[in-house]
């Protein structure tokens, strides 16, 4: 061991990203390049009555013009993979009995304002946007729903003729009667009304996608912005494009940033396939901001009911949600999970209530698809119930840090089954809890908070526990969660003769630093300088299978699947070395690249072993030449990081204007890689978060146009509205694989929405204000200070309501 | 993404530029920040774009007898922040304040880069209803020379649009300079922006003149409550000895502003706010109340 993991490690990715030298797909344009320019829906819902290409295809340069009825016979609908697990669901049809996610062109109706309608290719991009501005299509518009509640009500538009009522599922986890039974004898109840806005995930790098055709060998490559190239291979090949997998290669360079965005399979990919066949020149696509913000997959959206009970002495004993979850006007590749499992089953969060259940109302609206938004359920899951659990001590006059620490899952009780279909596996949830108090100062809260009053100030603070359930696998359990796939990863190691070694992985970067932290796997197993460790992924031809970086899953289910190839390597190297030297392979230690015996008699440099391993002139019995070894890892369980968040803010009494002052992450994601990379992804993540509490909101009028199509109508958070950001771990490693690792690139973006949420309403709490919706707005602060100050209930206006009732009282 | 065809034409002077302006078709450029955007995203199309970046007449930042600083409309907004440009000579033996809200407006208009081209005519004729500039000048009541196929004219800065926000100038004729008597003694900005854009939802601006018995007198502008700046006070209200002169918030029934980024309750409100605000720095920087 040379003890790098763990370690600092600055990514060697980094320069590039920063001199601007790496190349991403919209970099590629091999020769003969033309350009695909995608005509968008301009109606949330409509007939398409015609389309009157003919001028188009006469304008200079173009190639082709294709509508969707050209491919209809063509193409297969895109897939979804992930069905709501355990329950009856309907689904837009797919011809090998998949859900199918929708046509890659719009094929007599368009669902949603980004929906392609037609695609034109042309010699320039210029040329073929100037030739889609031409295409004349005629609709019909029709009704439009753009809400799951109103989806689902009586008489609502009807989307799809095999989804009845727009309910794509009813899905349930939990116990329904032992919960009602609880919160009908629960001393205390709190209900709480909420929304968790839909929004738009905005990395830098929008989609792009290069499709070449090889005429002479029948070989596809798409060149691509995605998170999981073999899993898109697979999509696209096998139900798409209906080819040989052999005859796809998927190759992703550079990612700028996903966020859980480029795992799905979008329209482009398997255009730009189909055309660069038919046209027998490479084809690109690019998409725009305002491409992005109408087409790309959306996060979060649920409109829901949280009802928690529990005694006048702070013990939560039961819980129960009810949500009705925006899926957009088609199934995303995997958005049926997002919108269930993964918000539902993370409901009870670090807390041992005895009693929970949720159901999710899943459906179909005239809106963007949803998918996965960074923290994606998890997030949606610890606001409702990080607000609840404020709500519920506010009531009963109790502090809700003491709340939550009096609530909190023992570590004697791990592995602890959640009730709602989680198994979570180590932490000492209190521990996160009590060290975030600490940097919090929290004992000195009253005091800071008179202080503040004196200037005129309503200085609050927010905390939110939670727990993120990370590292998508082990597959059994994915299969009986109604996901259509494996999710295992693998590893490659090659040793050259050099003694540097290649080590290829089935997971693929979209900016989290693999090339750096998973080199630390293999080099600190093998005792060699992180620098001889050259990584490679993301290229279908090459790596070995994975299923793609998402659901913080790419170092606690990849990692471990390196590790294992390291220590083969080197279990292979100890006996070729062992042999030379004449000893046994226990005698035989392996440090700083050099391979000895410990009396010092012997001794050999690891670039020594290997080519000794290559040219296999003196190997052992029943060993072979070379060091190449592939490993699989499928995780017996899923993983649990957890953690709690503390933000301190200020408000204007007057203006309502928002200040935070400070925002402390205690976060446990089991033993690290490469801190350094892990702290900024937290950062990043915390960042991400307060997006959605203060500014961000997808906004549709009625006609499903969607408003904020634009980063002039969609803010996002800028360096300035970052507070200072005080990040420390506690660590508890999953039994779950040998590196001990938990998911960490998302779990930071779960909790702040509550944090904050809680800090502000704990400022606003001496008016008798409990709840405010996202994004919480200077303008909503003060309307709801002018309101409490004349005496009126906070309208509708402001946000969801809040109500709180003691049972008892109301019997 | 790209543009959509057009004829360009870069005048020497601005008779050509007058002349090109008067193509059907022809829309002028300064810094090109706002037209170039509506282009590439195709909100807008020209016959031809009249570039003014060779137009010598639109340049320069002059100082007359009296004080009066005449800005060329072509100046741009990082030039105008030097404030040795809006600082003029010591001219009556007190303190004159023209660089205090017009380079508060200036700073917060847009980042470096973009200051480094968009120009002062252009900003103005931009018409975004949070212009921070254009409510600058409002108060400072400023006033804009135009040059048309008929000649030139001189008018109120606060005229250049219309009541619902639009340049209110013929299609024909051109910004040329921007005049600023030196009579402020004491003057600020203030501004609450939107997160997107950083563009302001609303925007105040005081300036202060002493009167010849001592007292201050104060013009104040607001941005935000309709889709032009507006002055909120009436004239040359006297500055009380405490609190603010009373604001004339009123604006024309249907005219205010009510949208996503705030109500119209709220843009009262803030605009309230910010007067206060920009009134307790402008009676710092004028040394007190008198």
């Amino acid at each position: 061991m040379t003890g790098v993991l763990g370690q600092r490690v600055t990514p060697r990715e980094s320069e590039a990203f920063l001199r601007g030298t790496a190349r991403f797909t919209a970099d590629l344009t091999p020769p003969g390049t033309v350009r695909l320019h995608l005509l968008l829906s301009e109606h949330a819902h409509a007939r398409i009555v015609s389309i009157d290409t003919a001028a188009a295809a006469a304008m200079p340069g173009v190639l082709a013009v294709v509508t969707g009825a050209d491919i209809a016979d063509k193409l297969m609908p895109l897939p979804c993979i992930w069905i709501p697990g355990g329950t009856e669901s309907h689904f837009p049809p797919h011809p090998y009995g998949l859900p199918g996610g929708g046509p890659a062109l719009a094929i007599d109706r368009v669902r949603f304002i980004g929906e392609p309608v037609v695609a034109v290719v042309a010699e320039t991009e210029r040329q073929a946007r100037d030739a889609a501005e031409a295409v004349v299509v005629h609709y019909e518009p029709l009704p439009v729903v753009t809400r799951a509640r109103d989806a689902v009500a009586p008489g609502a538009p009807q989307l799809h003729d095999a989804v009845p009522g727009n309910l794509n599922a009813h899905w349930t986890c939990g116990d329904a009667a032992s919960t009602d039974t609880a919160l009908a004898e629960a001393e205390v109840v709190v209900e709480l009304d909420l929304i968790n806005q839909r929004t738009i995930n905005n990395p830098l790098e929008p989609r792009a996608s290069l499709g070449e055709y090889d005429p002479a060998t029948g070989h596809y490559t798409l060149h691509t912005t995605t998170q999981g190239p073999h899993n898109h291979r697979f999509l696209l090949a096998a139900l798409v494009l209906g080819i040989p997998l052999a005859k796809l290669r998927v190759v992703a360079t550079n990612v700028g940033g996903s966020f859980g965005t480029k795992g799905y399979l979008y329209p482009d990919m398997a255009l730009v396939l189909f055309l660069a066949a038919r046209l027998g020149r490479p084809v690109k696509w690019v998409d725009s901001r305002n491409g992005l913000m109408r087409s790309t997959v959306q996060g979060r959206d649920h409109d829901y009911k949280i009802t928690l009970g529990g005694t006048r002495e702070g013990r939560i004993t039961a819980l129960r949600v009810t949500s009705y979850a925006n899926l957009g006007a088609y199934p995303s590749t995997i958005g049926p999970g997002v919108a269930t499992a993964l918000m539902g089953r993370s409901l009870t969060g670090p807390y041992a209530i005895p009693s929970a259940f949720c159901e999710v109302y899943v459906a179909f609206t005239n809106v963007v698809p949803l998918g996965a938004q960074r923290g994606s359920g998890r997030s949606e899951a610890t606001y409702a119930t990080e607000r609840a659990v404020d709500v519920f001590a506010r009531r009963i006059g109790l502090d809700p840090a003491q709340v939550r620490l009096a609530n909190m899952v023992t570590p004697d009780r791990m592995p602890y089954d959640n009730g709602m279909g989680w198994t979570y596996d180590s932490g000492d949830y209190a521990k996160a809890l009590q060290l975030a108090m600490r940097h919090a100062d929290y004992d000195g809260l009253e005091q800071r908070r008179a202080n503040a009053r004196e200037r005129g100030r309503l200085l609050g603070l927010g905390i939110a526990s939670y727990v993120a359930i990370c590292g998508v696998g082990p597959s059994t359990r994915m299969s009986q969660e109604g996901m259509l796939g494996g999710t295992w990863e693998s590893a490659n190691i090659r040793v050259q003769p050099s003694g540097e070694v290649i080590l290829t992985i089935g997971s693929a970067s979209t900016g989290q630093s693999h090339e750096t932290t998973f080199a630390q796997i293999a080099a600190d197993t093998l005792a060699i300088p992180v620098e001889l460790v050259t990584v490679l992924h993301s290229d279908t031809e090459s790596a070995p299978y994975g299923q793609g970086t998402y659901g913080s899953r790419s170092y606690s289910v990849g990692g471990p699947a390196v590790l294992q190839a390291a220590l083969e390597v080197r279990e292979k190297m100890v006996k070729v070395v062992a042999h030379a030297f004449g000893v046994g392979t226990d005698d035989v230690q392996v440090s700083d690249g050099t391979f000895s015996t410990a009396d010092g008699a012997h001794s050999m440099a690891f670039s020594d072993a290997a080519i000794a391993v290559w040219y296999g002139w003196n190997l052992p019995e029943g060993v072979t030449p070379a060091l190449d070894v592939t490993t699989m890892f499928d995780p017996p369980d899923f993983n649990y990081p957890f953690g709690s968040h503390i933000v301190e803010v200020e408000i204007d009494e007057h203006t309502g204007e928002l200040e935070l002052l400070r925002y402390i992450a205690v976060n446990d994601a089991g033993v690290i890689g490469n801190p350094l990379v892990v702290d900024r992804q937290v950062e990043g993540s915390i960042v991400h978060g307060l997006g959605q509490v203060l500014m961000e909101e997808a906004r549709f009028d009625a006609e499903g146009n969607l408003l904020t199509d634009d980063l002039r109508s969609y803010p996002m958070p800028r360096a300035t509205d970052v507070p200072p950001l005080v990040l420390d771990w506690t660590e508890s490693p999953t039994p779950h694989n040998a590196l001990g690792a938990k998911g960490a690139g998302e779990i930071a973006t779960v909790p702040p929405a509550a944090a904050v949420s809680n800090a502000i309403l704990d400022a606003l709490a001496g008016y008798g204000i409990e709840h405010l919706g996202m994004p919480v707005t200077q303008e909503k602060i003060w309307r709801a200070l002018r309101d409490a100050r004349a005496g009126s209930p906070a309208p509708a206006a402001v946000g969801a309501t809040a109500t709180a009732t003691s049972a008892e009282e109301e019997r | 993404m790209t543009l959509a065809p057009f004829e360009y034409t870069a005048p020497a002077d601005l008779a050509g530029a007058l002349e090109a302006l008067a193509r059907p078709g022809a829309v002028a450029m300064a810094g090109g920040h706002h037209l170039l955007t509506r282009l590439k995203r195709r909100e807008q199309v020209v016959g031809t774009v009249v570039d003014l970046r060779d137009v010598a007449e639109l340049r320069g930042v002059e100082r007359g007898p009296l004080g009066t600083v005449r800005i060329g409309a072509g100046t741009t907004l990082t030039d105008l922040l030097d404030e040795h440009l809006l600082d003029p000579p010591d001219l009556t033996g007190s303190s004159r304040d023209l660089r205090h809200a017009l380079g508060e407006a200036l700073a917060g208009t847009g980042d470096r880069q973009s200051r480094n081209r968009v120009t002062l005519g252009g900003q103005l004729a931009s018409g975004r209803p949070g212009n921070d500039v254009a409510t600058a000048l409002v108060a400072h009541a400023a006033r804009a020379t135009l040059a048309g196929p008929d000649g030139t004219r001189t008018l109120p800065v606060r005229d250049l649009w219309t009541a619902g926000g639009a340049w209110a100038p013929a299609r024909t004729e051109l910004i040329v300079s921007v005049e600023i008597d030196p009579d402020a003694v004491g003057s600020a900005h203030a501004r609450w922006a939107d997160r997107a854009t950083l563009e302001a939802i609303c925007a105040v601006s005081v300036v202060l003149c002493r009167r010849d018995d001592g007292a201050l007198t104060c013009r104040a502008a607001a941005a935000g409550l309709v889709a032009r700046p507006v002055l909120i006070t009436t004239g040359e209200e006297p500055v009380p000895e405490a609190g603010a002169p009373a604001w004339n918030l009123d604006v024309a029934p249907g005219t205010a502003l009510d949208d996503y980024l705030a109500s119209a309750d709220y843009r009262r409100f803030m605009v309230q706010v910010l007067a206060g605000r920009a009134l307790t720095a402008a009676v710092r920087r004028a040394g007190g109340a008198g």
